[in-house]
């Protein structure tokens, strides 16, 4: 079978598609909650399902072919360490949130801007300290205390 | 509505907006859009996201300045990125970088930024007397709005997905189509039924729209920032910003006939400021009698552009405030905005709302002359800012986007959101699918579907009374001409962008 010359709007179309389904589905769904076939809260997802498959199709032919834009320069993978970098960054956010709930705003912030200040910066730790000390609490004066912004207590505070 | 009556609903607007307290807000907002806007890698469009946020915790009118002038510093401190630093945070500054790096680099960068606020000012003077002018018209229609009008306008909006696309229609308008799905998650209009909830209780609320803004925008930025370890280098020293006699004299003309062509067309939905600070750039080369000058550091190639790119962005405020269509990134998040405070852009905004509205466009107008009082003098500060490394600002960023998504609705979901809609914001960016339709699309929803299903009910299932009013069908039939008119001015605009990438421009 040919290979797609454009592989990620392939990949783009495919799902698309299937999120058309999978919304025509809820559209399906909510049709029985509705007095009227063409009117309610079914209507518009219906359409968008449709719609979704219909230019998931027009992209997947698209991806087969040779255009400017897939002929143009890959901005190509990403080195291995840069990678690792990208996704610890990423990796962090998701913890953050999760330590936002468990040890509070103020401990959490500490810890994830201490973590990031050596990731993106690459301080040494005693600047990334530092940073962090100087972060949360400048965040802290700003928002908690003049501006009375609640954030998540956390069992640390 | 009398133009008389609209004065002076100006006037008191004004007169509101110069309280002292007012006034601070303006001043605050100007200060640290601009703060934002400088840092490198952050367009006007993330700069106003992060800061959107911070806006909320005022009262409406103070919120509502200090979003005027946070837009209009946001706006500057991308001119200043792209004049000092040849990054352009929009592909509307692709052009003002063609000769404003160059004059950077020969120390005239404080001239080419002094031009660019004066031509920002005279585009925001421009705005504002367009609305005057404009406003009573639109008012006087306000009642012959029904849903079928407001879905015709809708449709109008569609045509936005042409100039917001860059590239590929179908990616823009597979991106629009997300948007507007994930609209639909929460609360059914007209049943009330929970959509796209799936046993979670804290999608029946559906998704809050900042949180996407700041995921898409300013956490995209960010993660964008730590792949490419950005850097920035300053090019020569600025030198003074007061343009000299001779600076203004020869920029007259081109602010002049820059600042018409981008706020004529500016007032057509679709017709982005990318589009006009190009056609103005190319115009002024034209008629120059030096063309071979331009791309080496003339001031006249900054002046059009800057002109033509803030003429745009003020008369998108028009299309924005009547018909409720934002023309441009910055403009859709600004109208995000004026949701967050209960106003929603349209025909009847100026009946329900005028002292309101008038507040804000008499603020748009101060925050704009803040930027002359304030930024011009303090050009150095923003120049030294340029230099914070990226280590210690993406940090910051990222914890400031974390307030603001959690501090609108107090809701650990949404700060999920906005990390999720970061990481799926970076992939989008990395394959080229826009997310401006997406967000576009994500804000007009609901909108969309209220009309939709009225104007269906109103014709029994029949969606052919758009045709048979005539408002409608004006709305309709125009949606089409500006339809042909944006594809026309799209493709030559990608034409141009694509001249300037090949010749080594460093087009977002």
């Amino acid at each position: 079978m040919r290979r797609p010359d454009n592989q990620p709007d392939f990949i783009g179309a495919l799902l698309s598609m299937i999120l058309g389904v999978f919304i025509s589905f809820e559209a399906y769904r909510l049709e029985a909650f509705s007095t009227s076939l063409y009117v309610g809260d079914h209507t518009l997802p219906a359409i968008l399902g449709l719609l979704f498959f219909m230019l998931g199709g027009v992209l997947l032919i698209q991806s087969f072919r040779v255009t400017e834009e897939a002929s143009s320069p890959n901005p190509g993978p990403l080195l291995p360490g840069k990678r690792l970098r990208l996704l610890l960054c990423f990796l962090f956010l998701l913890l953050y949130v999760w330590l936002l709930g468990a040890i509070g705003y103020t401990m959490a912030t500490l810890f994830v801007s201490f973590a990031f200040f050596i990731l993106i910066g690459s301080y040494r730790w005693r600047t990334s300290i530092v940073y962090s000390v100087l972060l949360t609490g400048g965040l802290y004066v700003v928002f908690i205390y003049s501006l009375h912004i609640t954030l998540p207590g956390g069992v640390l505070l | 509505m009398l133009i008389i009556e609209t004065f002076q609903l100006l006037l008191a607007g004004f007169a509101s907006a110069l309280t002292p307290e007012h006034l601070l807000m303006a001043a605050l907002g100007a200060l640290i859009g601009t703060f934002v806007g400088v840092l490198p890698g952050l367009g006007p469009t993330s700069a106003i996201a992060i800061l959107l946020p911070v806006t909320a915790v005022l009262e409406p009118t103070q919120g509502m300045i200090m979003l005027a002038g946070i837009y209009y510093g946001a706006m500057y401190g991308g001119s200043t990125t792209a004049i000092l630093l040849n990054i352009p945070g929009e592909l509307s500054s692709v052009p003002t970088c063609l000769d404003g790096y160059p004059l950077a680099k020969k120390g005239r960068g404080g001239p080419a930024l002094g031009i660019s606020a004066l031509a920002s000012f005279g585009a925001g003077v421009l705005g504002v007397i367009g609305l005057v002018f404009f406003a009573p018209i639109l008012a006087d229609q306000a009642l012959k709005f029904g849903p079928p009008e407001y879905f015709a306008l809708m449709i109008l909006a569609l045509t936005l997905m042409v100039s917001l696309s860059g590239g590929s229609l179908v990616k823009s308008f597979l991106m629009g189509a997300f948007g507007y799905s994930l609209a639909l998650v929460g609360l059914g209009p007209s049943s009330g039924m929970p959509r796209f909830d799936y046993g979670v209780p804290a999608l029946v609320g559906g998704f809050d729209m900042i949180s996407i803004i700041i995921g898409l925008f300013a956490i995209t930025e960010v993660l964008k920032g730590i792949d490419e370890k950005r850097t920035a280098t300053l090019m020569g020293k600025p030198g003074s910003v007061y343009p000299k006699k001779e600076d203004l004299r020869v920029s007259a003309g081109p602010m002049l006939r820059g600042g018409i062509v981008g706020f004529f067309l500016g007032l057509l939905p679709g017709c982005s400021a990318a589009i006009t600070s190009f056609l103005a750039y190319d115009m002024e080369k034209k008629l120059s009698k030096h063309p071979e000058k331009f791309g080496q550091g003339t001031i006249e190639g900054v002046a059009a552009p800057e002109a033509a790119n803030n003429a745009t962005s003020s008369a998108g405020f028009i299309p924005l405030f009547s018909l409720g269509i934002p023309s441009s990134p910055p403009l859709a998040i600004l109208l995000a905005g004026l949701m967050i405070y209960g106003l929603t852009p349209g025909p009847v905004l100026f009946e329900q709302n005028a002292s309101f509205v008038w507040t804000v466009i008499a603020s748009m107008f101060v925050g704009n002359a803040m930027l002359l009082v304030l930024n011009l003098p303090m050009v150095w500060v923003w120049v030294k800012l340029t230099r914070v490394p990226y280590g210690i600002m993406a940090p910051i960023i990222l914890m400031f986007c974390t307030i603001g998504a959690y501090s609108v609705r107090n809701s650990m979901f949404d700060v999920w959101v906005a990390f999720l809609f970061g990481g799926l914001g970076y992939v989008f960016s990395k394959y080229k699918w826009p997310v401006v339709p997406l967000v576009l699309c994500f804000i007009l929803g609901p909108l969309l579907e209220e009309s939709f299903i009225q104007t269906m009910a109103m014709g029994s299932g029949d969606l052919s009374i758009v045709l048979f009013r005539p408002l409608s069908l004006t709305i309709l039939l125009a949606a089409g001409t500006l339809l042909i008119i944006s594809m026309m001015l799209n493709r030559r605009t990608q034409q141009r962008l694509k001249e300037e990438r090949d010749r080594g421009v460093d087009v977002a």
